[in-house]
């Protein structure tokens, strides 16, 4: 049995524990208990014409899109029938069972007037219902390039993804523009002309006329700048639209949480798990501990500044290389400008 | 539950008389949160302990919560599982095995007594092997399967980028896969 289905299975709690934790902990909080009432149809009325008009502009140009294709096709329909058999079979010959590319199942979309399809490839997996599973898994992914803010850059990528031991191969240059493949994930990677880095992970079989023809298409929309980029966490949008991002893309950046998290609450933290500390550098500015266990993985560092604020994070690159103290540096660098910001712990 | 009514089921919550939202909130996100915690400890007087402090946190905590900061509500209340859990390991280091009789309840469609049990030693074996996943693929296995967030929101609670996100998820399901022959 596949084993994302096995990961459907549910737990439930004891009978009753769900509501009564409820009312305990309404009652305690609100000192009284929920008159539960469904929500009023005016009300999920109006809430469901505000996501329509006001908030969510991909619907809205869906639906326009939509509407103008039915209509054109009622026309072609009411107009021309021998038509609607030339399309019926041109889809026939791209979107159905294709056995020679032993493609198994596609799907088609349609987003803000952009067609797309997807197209499920073995990737060692023969069984059609396993892949329309992984498929299904991943459908609130977009199947289309997409790409975060500037600081995402092809350097970081790169250097993560073979930190990380992950196959990376360059498959196409030209013009200064770069096409990575990672094979394993089926992941393509453009470092565009204008040095923005987009991706998109594929369904179909590498190599293949249909393979080229989506990737070409991708890379046609992102030099033509109909790909817009994607405020990542780190994003900060402005009152005058433009955008300030603080993320340098570490998986795990540096973040201090609140003051109350001091070296000396962190230190006895991480004695009490079993670590072993060591301070590895000291400047005026502040020391810099490694804290590490057993497993080669299991290190993080801690850099305590001269007010006593601490920065917790693990580059990714392998620890002691090149690109791991490239990081660290960097990292320290941006926590002595101040631009990380400060949390507040989450409780 | 959509992003609008859950806004507003939060404001309303905030507030003395934010009962009834409160109400609504809780019984949207509790099966996903004690899914979570029962696929990760497997014992469900633990699974119910955490479950009880984290929506007691929330409620403490729920005016910190603002939409404004573009951090989905899911991916903020789920950061708050994640330190629970992480507080739960470190000091529960030593992780037993758990008895059958002391796992979570499992959803069943009116199974045999025999079928039941098979299922329950699957969900110990499976949920093992979660647990021997490395943390962090471990991590996310449980937030996009278990909890059933999105790529997006499992990326904001972990502070990582959805690509990470994906290409973690891919290389974990492989691995669970060729692992699972040996607990089926």
């Amino acid at each position: 049995m596949p084993v994302e289905q096995l990961l459907k299975i549910k737990a439930l709690p004891r009978k009753g524990f769900q509501e009564n934790l409820k009312n305990r902990l309404i009652l305690k909080h609100y000192g009284t208990l929920p008159t539960i009432s469904a929500q009023p149809r005016w009300e999920k009325a109006l809430t469901y014409l505000n996501l329509f008009i006001m908030t969510n502009s991909l619907k809205r140009n869906l639906f326009i899109g939509l509407s103008a294709v039915l209509i054109a096709f009622g026309l072609t329909l009411a107009i021309k029938p021998g038509i609607v058999q030339s399309a019926v079979e041109w889809l026939k010959e791209r979107y159905i069972y294709n056995e020679d590319i032993n493609a198994l199942d596609i799907y088609t979309e349609t987003v803000s007037g952009n067609e797309r399809r997807t197209t499920l490839a073995a990737e060692g997996i023969e069984d059609p219902e396993q892949l329309k599973q992984l498929h299904d898994g991943l459908k609130d992914d977009e199947n289309v390039p997409f790409s975060y803010c500037e600081a995402y850059t092809l350097e970081y990528i790169t250097s993560t993804l073979r930190a990380d031991g992950a196959p990376l191969e360059l498959i196409v240059e030209l013009n200064g523009a770069k096409l990575y493949l990672l094979p394993d994930d089926n992941i393509l990677m453009y470092g565009s002309t204008s040095g923005i880095v987009y991706q998109w992970w594929f369904y179909m079989v590498y190599d293949t006329e249909t393979f080229w023809a989506n990737t070409n298409e991708n890379i046609r929309q992102i030099e033509a700048g109909e790909i817009a980029l994607q405020d990542c966490p780190g994003c900060t949008r402005q009152g005058d639209g433009s955008v300030e991002c603080v993320q340098n893309w570490e998986e795990f950046k540096p973040i201090a949480e609140c003051p109350q998290y001091d070296w000396s609450y962190i230190s006895n933290r991480l004695t009490s798990d079993g670590k072993t500390i060591e301070l590895i550098s000291e400047d005026t500015y502040g020391k810099l501990y490694h804290a590490f266990g057993t497993e080669s993985w299991d290190h993080t560092l801690h850099y305590v500044t001269s007010s006593n604020q601490v920065f917790s994070f693990a580059p990714t690159p392998e620890y002691g290389s090149e690109g791991y103290w490239a990081a660290v540096k960097e990292s320290i660098r941006i926590i002595n400008t101040g631009a990380f910001p400060i949390y507040e712990c989450d409780l | 539950m959509n992003v609008i009514y859950e806004q507003k089921l939060i404001e309303q919550a905030k507030g003395r008389g934010g009962a009834a939202a409160f109400s609504k909130l809780y019984d949207h996100y509790f099966p996903k949160v004690f899914n979570y915690f029962s696929w990760r400890i497997c014992n469900k007087d633990d699974v119910e302990d955490l479950t009880s402090e984290l929506f007691c946190k929330l409620l403490q905590h729920i005016n910190k919560y603002s939409h404004t900061n573009r951090i989905p509500f899911s991916a903020w209340l789920f950061r708050i599982a994640h330190n629970s859990l992480i507080d739960y390991f470190r000091q529960n280091k030593k992780r037993t095995w758990v008895a059958l009789d002391r796992l979570p309840e499992l959803r069943s469609d009116d199974e045999s007594p025999e079928k039941a049990t098979e299922k329950k030693l699957l969900f110990q074996g499976l949920a093992t092997l979660v647990t021997s996943l490395p943390k962090k693929q471990a991590e996310i296995v449980s937030l996009r399967y278990f909890s059933e967030l999105s790529t997006k929101e499992t990326a904001i609670t972990l502070g990582i980028s959805e690509q990470a996100v994906a290409t973690t998820l891919c290389r974990s399901l492989r691995k669970l896969q060729s692992r699972l022959t040996t607990v089926v």
